[in-house]
């Protein structure tokens, strides 16, 4: 085989033994630089099927051979190449060049991304407990602690604490929903009963699916025994996957093997009923003041808020006011307190609040100037109209703070108590001093009555009483006014 | 150099805009301006990721051989994505929440290869920084008037935040929004709709330019016409 001899030569002279056999097939084939062309022209042509033969045998010689070729694994694949192609020898050998520079690459990448690695870390894990705790708090509200207690049939269970007690349990597990996982926490208070369930994470049809997430249908859980979990819920129609899968996520929540009285015990930590919650909120009001109570509105699901703030006050205006009468004013609450009048110069002076604030009731022996400085102006305001409709028009010089309210009240009961504006000469100024007169028909009885509801003396201010429905509202301690003011108003109903 | 800078910018974000002329990195895009914040820290993070791997691959220009381009941009690009999407996990995990699995997605988005390939393997390191600043502001400010337009019409709300909470109410509570604009199809609507007033704005434009510069060959072709109408495309030509 002289021809092999010939094919150690350099890729190039090979090329020309290839070319020489004339025939058009060969020379497209070799013309072009591909070496699948010339593979494919083998069968074809016989003359370059020797030519290609010696030439890929030739390949495996060049390989093998000792020349300016070194002999890696790369230069079987390149050989290919070199059948039609000017192959410079240079590019293969650098192959460890490149395998070094990638590598050194590939090192360096690694080094930054285990700097930024160290250096988030934490703050990631930090992240993600957050986000968890608040998910728990968000449905235990009275509950200021979450513990991580055990992973149970993979999922996790955390305990709710308030202080030292126990207000229930929350699991934390994924069910498969239509998008793919949903990441949810079903809630477990003391009586085994559902308390919350919140998702966390899912990637559902947004408008569809994503209704499940709404606290809509999630409220529907609520409530529902550890025997029948789902109850009655249904499905919402058009999202059946994404909604059978967060019932299938509630009821596995509550037959997961963990006996919450077992563990209480086991622990030595007590379970809070309602009443014992009841009872750490107003000890904690004791030592917190009211304005707390601000600050609760705006705790959003986002903010990790502690809940601390958030409880006491929560409760304390409501326990307060619940057996207090007040006036609905249009959708504002105006408590009342107390009135009373006894001597001209021995003031009780009636405030009337708004349900957010705290009420006072102060004993006032001073001039109605003064009085105006030393309490709350809009409030003292708010009483006088209540009180004395008739003095309206001629208190408003002397008193210049009247709220709107007031005014308003005030307005609609002048009219028909005008008639009475005669009947008491004091204009000047003290209200009280009417009051006085106008008590002193009522009876000696009723000016007893100072710190509770209101007395029968503002009988003759009841009839402001009838825009403000005074003896229609109220706790039970009203009710023993209702004659007197409704008498009075008939009374108005007469003169007017 | 500033000239140059400013130039960069406005290929960047206007005459070469990354979504709006190159219509690159389109998944990304229609999956993450749904609401104007999304569109923002998408674009934030696409920014970030841009500059520094521009930057570092126009430093190691010189030492990757040409076989191994490819692969060593693609190294660098995901080293930094990665480093990215911890920075946004530890400190703007809203963020996270609601871009989810877009951030390393960022990896394989045709932009940030494109720059890398057409420019910064090619140009000194600080050039290519300023084109990645410039690539990234232009996919941001695109990013942004698509969510505009999907979250107005889609929820009747702007500028919400991460979480789906809060913004401004353009429309009102009666508002009945059109859902289709959060889901893939009306992202395609939009975009669609700003790509045709884009290219309609920028033929306007080009054809202004041409017919400027075209002026004075016009006059000379008119004048050699002669005849009647001389008279009258030169008042015309007057008037240009």
């Amino acid at each position: 085989m002289s021809k092999k001899k010939k094919k150690i030569h350099k890729p190039e002279e090979i090329k020309a033994d290839v070319e020489n056999p004339e025939t058009a097939v060969e020379e497209t084939a070799v013309a072009s630089a591909d070496p699948s062309d010339v593979t494919e022209a083998v069968p074809a042509v016989e003359a370059v099927d020797d030519a290609t033969e010696s030439v890929s045998d030739t390949a495996d010689q060049v390989a093998a051979s000792d020349g300016d070729l070194s002999a890696d694994a790369p230069d079987a694949d390149m050989a290919e190449d070199t059948t039609v192609k000017v192959k410079k020898p240079r590019t293969v050998s650098q192959a460890p060049r490149l395998v070094m520079i990638l590598t050194a690459i590939c090192v360096v990448v690694a080094l930054l991304l285990g700097v930024v690695n160290a250096v988030t870390k934490e703050k990631i894990a930090d992240n993600a407990a957050r986000a968890k705790e608040i998910a728990i708090l968000s449905i235990f509200k009275d509950g200021n602690r979450a513990e991580l207690y055990d992973i149970i049939d993979g999922k996790e269970v955390y305990l709710v604490y308030r202080n030292e007690g126990l207000v229930g349990y929350c699991v934390f597990l994924t069910v498969t929903g239509f998008g793919g996982d949903i990441d949810m926490t079903v809630g477990i208070n003391g009586e085994i009963s559902t308390c919350g369930v919140k998702i966390v994470n899912m990637s559902e049809t947004p408008g569809v699916g994503t209704k499940v997430k709404t606290p809509d249908f999630l409220e529907l859980f609520d409530g529902l025994s550890h025997e029948d979990p789902i109850g009655d819920v249904d499905a919402i129609s058009g999202a059946t996957i994404s909604s059978g899968a967060v019932m299938s996520g509630v009821k596995a929540a509550h037959e997961i093997d963990f006996d919450f009285k077992a563990v209480a015990e086991k622990l030595g930590v007590k379970i809070l009923t309602p009443a014992d919650i009841l009872d750490i909120k107003e000890t904690e009001t004791e030592t917190t003041p009211s304005p707390e109570s601000e600050s609760d509105g705006t705790a959003s699901g986002a903010e990790p808020a502690p809940t601390e703030s958030r409880d006491p006050s929560e409760s304390d205006p409501a326990e307060e006011t619940e057996d207090i009468p007040y006036v609905d004013n249009g959708g504002e609450k105006y408590y009342i307190y107390g009135v009373g009048v006894t001597t001209v110069d021995d003031r009780y002076v009636l405030e009337i609040k708004k349900e957010d604030e705290t009420a006072t009731f102060e004993k006032e022996t001073k001039e109605p100037e003064t009085e105006k400085e030393t309490e709350k102006a809009t409030e003292k305001q708010t009483e006088k109209p209540t009180e004395k409709p008739t003095e309206k028009p001629t208190e408003k010089p002397t008193e210049a703070p009247t709220t709107a309210e007031t005014t308003t009240k005030a307005e609609t009961t002048v009219p028909p108590t005008t008639a009475q504006t005669t009947t008491e000469p004091q204009t000047t100024a003290s209200p009280e001093t009417s009051d006085t007169s106008a008590e002193d028909t009522s009876g000696p009885a009723e000016s007893t009555e100072t710190t509770g509801p209101v007395s029968p003396d503002t009988s003759d201010t009841a009839d402001t009483g009838d825009p403000l429905e005074v003896d229609t509202t109220g706790g039970a301690n009203a009710v023993s006014e209702p004659e007197e003011i409704t008498d009075s108003s008939s009374d108005i109903d007469s003169q007017a | 150099m500033k000239n140059s800078i400013l130039k960069q910018f406005k290929e960047g974000i206007v005459t070469n805009n990354p979504i709006f002329v190159q219509l690159l990195g389109m998944c990304p895009t229609l999956a993450t301006s749904t609401s104007v914040v999304n569109a923002l820290g998408m674009g934030a993070a696409v920014t970030a990721v841009l500059t520094c791997s521009n930057l570092f691959i126009s430093l190691v220009r010189k030492i990757i051989p040409k076989q191994i381009r490819i692969a060593s941009y693609i190294v660098i690009i995901s080293g930094f994505v990665t480093a990215v999407e911890l920075l946004i996990k530890a400190f703007f995990p809203a963020i996270d929440a609601s871009l989810g699995l877009f951030i390393p997605l960022i990896v394989v988005n045709c932009i940030i290869l494109a720059r890398a390939e057409a420019f910064a393997s090619k140009n000194p390191p600080v050039p290519s920084m300023i084109d990645g600043i410039a690539t990234g502001v232009g996919f941001t400010f695109a990013l942004s008037c698509i969510a505009f337009v999907r979250e107005l019409l889609g929820t009747g709300k702007l500028f919400a935040a991460a979480d789906g909470t809060g913004g401004i109410d353009v429309f009102g509570a009666g508002y009945q929004p059109a859902a289709i604009f959060l889901l893939p199809a009306g992202a395609f609507l939009t975009l669609g709709c700003i790509i045709a007033a884009v290219q309609k704005i920028s033929d306007v434009c080009a054809k202004r330019a041409a017919e400027k510069a075209a002026a004075p060959s016009v006059e000379e072709e008119i004048c050699s016409d002669g005849g009647e109408t001389s008279a009258e495309t030169e008042g015309a030509t007057d008037n240009e």
